[in-house]
């Protein structure tokens, strides 16, 4: 299987991570050719919408149907359920003509989900081997960092708005990320709807902090507008300047060419 | 072993490979197709042909692309070592071997198999389903010693499936049934699980034919399966050891594991008593058995449910005294399906020892209660307070009423505590913190076991809390 390349998308609530992700989703589908598996980790589920795809199950649901089949003892005795779930995980998936997307939407009802959740963890770590890209919209918590949910990314990107709770999240996802030993390859900021000019001021505070600044991602009066109307981020112009300034930072990240994203592998 | 004269690699490295729907060739079986099946059966000498590959409609070169078939995988095995009780094992495998061949998926099981293959590979020339019969059957004769002959019937027209499935799933349910039988005597290996080390380090779950892991979701079955995969991961497998009580439950091998695992806390364990040297429990548990002293019998219930129990008190706060890896007699973290089992708390009296259940439990395992007992066990709907419980116990003839009747002739005591020592005693450890002292200071008793004739708690005045 050839070199696959795992970005996660985190921040504080409303900052724009989805929109970010949205638009990294469809700079690699329509720059490229690489395979492209996206992830809705964030249980509010907006990605869908803003990718224009159709959610029907999410892997929360199937777990909690798993667990609950233990429950009423209706799982054949004999049966392995990590087949079972594996098989379920795989269904989830909605394959596109452009991308493979899936939710994970939320697990329900108390019991025990340990079992249930090291399976899935196994199963999501060999679904992403099988993409060229992988791009997991994280939830605004920090769960999925304690949870190490993200232990195979290689890049975190943290998206920061013009709040200081924002920049504040920012500092303390780097340091959670430390503290339960995720070794990303690398950490990078990304700023959304800042005013103009502010680029070489937020980039030298971050990298007071050990940050480094991507870019920034401009006011877009049309991209706000087709948020508004729900409709996907692929309706947006091609120049419009939010898909200009993430096209940029696409190919910062190594998901347009071969090069930049072995040199990030740490493999060039 | 050669996969020369196949135009695909075959490798462990493929393991794991998912065709996408866009480069896909063909997809057999799957959630498109109701009927679809694989099996394996163990046959006599004289009815396996050795490396026979039959194929029973359209083989993969008559298919169009991008379409959908019903499918079916039939292998039949003989040789002098070989029994019916293997065919779950050696059907398992197939899972395994087809993920080998390049450019090939193969997902779940039995009646839900689900199988790929991508363009690139037939394009290579994987054209006919000959190859993936000389894959398996090479795969299977080279790894699995004990299968002397094999002959594989693959399936892909849709009236051979519909006749054959049935059988399939007469023979999936007889293995289940088997399955349910399997008692802990029949196998030499058990199945430990540390997930939840983190929440309690000195717990130890051990998972058995006959004992669920407490959090209900891992059977013995998934515990091989996790170990033959990842034998060094948090499930992993327990030699049995000798057997030093079959009816308590206590093995050499599972001690051993206990010691180790729990760093030397927890010794010696009786898989099959809620009162002597119980196994742990570790946060997770499905339900607790708890002791309901006052009628010296055993009420459980369930993570699930909401209210007071008979003994006033919720699953809450019972688990909080349960949890943490400790072995508390009286308080015992278990499954649900464990209730499934013939040899559900058995030491302690087993069902007949049951006095309480939540209704939502009892409908759900009520075909495992024996007869005898299964309308003398009140839930919620009968009963909320001890008062109540003693009397409808002692209306319906439970069987600890006996218990009661010896107790007070013999002893000639109030049927409070002290029926049966069992709960007395508390070894494990538990910290007490004392009163007026500041903090600080942390009392802990290991192995203790505490008599006291009568225990007297005050209240004390304010002045004294600054002594």
């Amino acid at each position: 299987m050839r070199e696959h390349l795992v970005i996660s998308v985190s921040g504080k609530g409303g900052v724009g991570k989805t929109t970010l992700s949205a638009l990294l989703t469809r700079a690699v589908v329509e720059k490229t050719k690489r395979s492209l598996l996206v992830v809705d980790a964030d249980p509010v589920m907006n990605l869908p919408r803003a990718i224009g795809v159709e959610v029907n199950s999410t892997v929360g649901k199937v777990a909690t149907t798993l667990r609950k089949d233990i429950d009423e003892g209706s799982v054949p005795a004999a049966a392995t359920k990590q087949d079972i779930l594996e098989a379920e995980v795989f269904e989830s998936l909605i394959e596109d003509d452009r991308f493979d997307f899936l939710a994970m939407g939320r697990t329900e009802g108390e019991g025990c989900y340990c079992y249930v959740n090291r399976l899935l963890t196994q199963i999501l770590d060999t679904l992403t081997r099988n993409y060229e890209v992988t791009l997991m919209d994280m939830s605004a918590g920090l769960e999925h960092l304690s949870r190490r949910t993200d232990r195979n990314v290689d890049v975190l990107v943290v998206v920061i708005d013009p709040s200081r709770a924002a920049y504040e999240a920012a500092i303390r996802i780097r340091d959670l990320a430390k503290e339960v030993h995720i070794d990303f390859k690398q950490v990078v900021v990304v700023g959304n709807r800042f005013p103009d000019g502010m680029e070489e001021e937020v980039r030298s505070m971050l990298e007071e902090q050990g940050l480094t600044l991507l870019g920034m991602i401009p006011n877009d009066d049309s991209l706000s507008r087709l948020n508004y109307l729900g409709k996907p981020v692929f309706d947006l112009d091609t120049d419009s300047p939010a898909y200009v300034a993430v096209e940029s930072l696409a190919e910062k990240l190594g998901l347009l060419d071969e090069a930049t994203m072995l040199k990030l592998l740490g493999q060039a | 072993m050669s996969f020369e004269d196949i135009p695909v690699d075959v490798g462990v490295v493929y393991e794991g490979e998912r065709v996408r729907g866009k480069d896909m060739y063909v997809e057999l079986g799957g959630p498109k197709m109701e009927k679809k099946f694989e099996l394996a059966l163990a046959r006599e000498e004289g009815e396996v042909e050795d490396e026979k590959v039959m194929i029973i409609g359209p083989d993969l070169k008559d298919m169009e692309e991008g379409s959908f078939h019903p499918f079916g995988i039939f292998i039949e095995v003989a040789g002098s070592q070989i029994e019916p009780d293997l065919e779950g094992v050696i059907e398992r495998r197939i899972h395994e071997y087809v993920n080998f061949v390049e450019g090939m998926m193969h997902l779940n099981q039995r009646y839900d198999i689900w199988i790929r293959l991508n363009k690139k590979s037939f394009q290579k020339g994987f054209d006919t389903l000959e190859h993936l019969g000389k894959v398996l059957i090479r795969l299977f004769k080279s790894e699995m010693n004990i299968i002397e002959k094999i002959q594989i019937t693959f399936i892909t027209d849709p009236d051979e499936i519909a006749s054959r499935y049935d059988e399939a799933v007469a023979r999936y349910n007889a293995r289940d049934e088997r399955a349910r039988g399997l008692s802990d005597a029949d196998v030499d290996t058990f199945y430990g699980c540390s997930l939840c080390q983190s929440f309690a380090p000195t717990h130890v779950c051990t998972i058995t034919p006959q004992r669920y892991a407490n959090c209900g979701a891992i059977s013995w079955f998934d515990g091989r399966a996790a170990a033959r995969v990842d034998p060094k991961g948090p499930l992993y497998s327990i030699p049995k050891g000798d057997t030093i009580d079959e009816f308590t439950g206590e093995y050499t091998g599972v001690n051993q594991a206990y010691a180790e695992k729990s760093l030397g806390k927890v010794t010696s364990v009786a898989l099959y008593s809620a009162f002597d040297k119980p196994h742990t429990s570790c946060g997770c548990f499905e339900a607790i058995a708890f002791v309901i002293p006052e009628v010296d019998g055993l009420g459980v219930v369930h993570r699930d449910y909401k209210g007071e129990t008979v003994n006033g008190l919720p699953f809450s706060s019972m688990a909080d005294s349960t949890a943490g890896g400790r072995q508390i007699p009286g308080f015992h973290g278990i499954a649900v399906e464990y209730m499934r089992s013939p040899r559900f708390l058995q030491v302690d009296g087993g069902w007949d020892r049951i006095v309480w259940v939540p209704d939502t439990i009892k409908e759900r395992v009520y075909d495992f209660i024996p007869e005898s007992v299964r309308d003398k066990i009140p839930t919620e709907k009968d009963v909320s307070s001890i008062d109540e419980l003693k009397a409808f116990l002692r209306e319906n003839n439970h069987p600890v009423a006996e218990r009661w009747v010896e107790v007070e002739e013999e002893e000639a005591l109030p049927a409070v505590v002290g029926a049966a020592e069992d709960y007395v005693a508390v070894p494990g450890e538990f910290t007490a913190a004392l009163p007026g002292v500041g903090g600080g200071i942390e009392i802990i008793f290991k192995n203790a076991k505490i008599f006291a004739e009568r225990v007297i708690i005050k209240r004390i005045g304010k002045g004294d809390k600054k002594k």
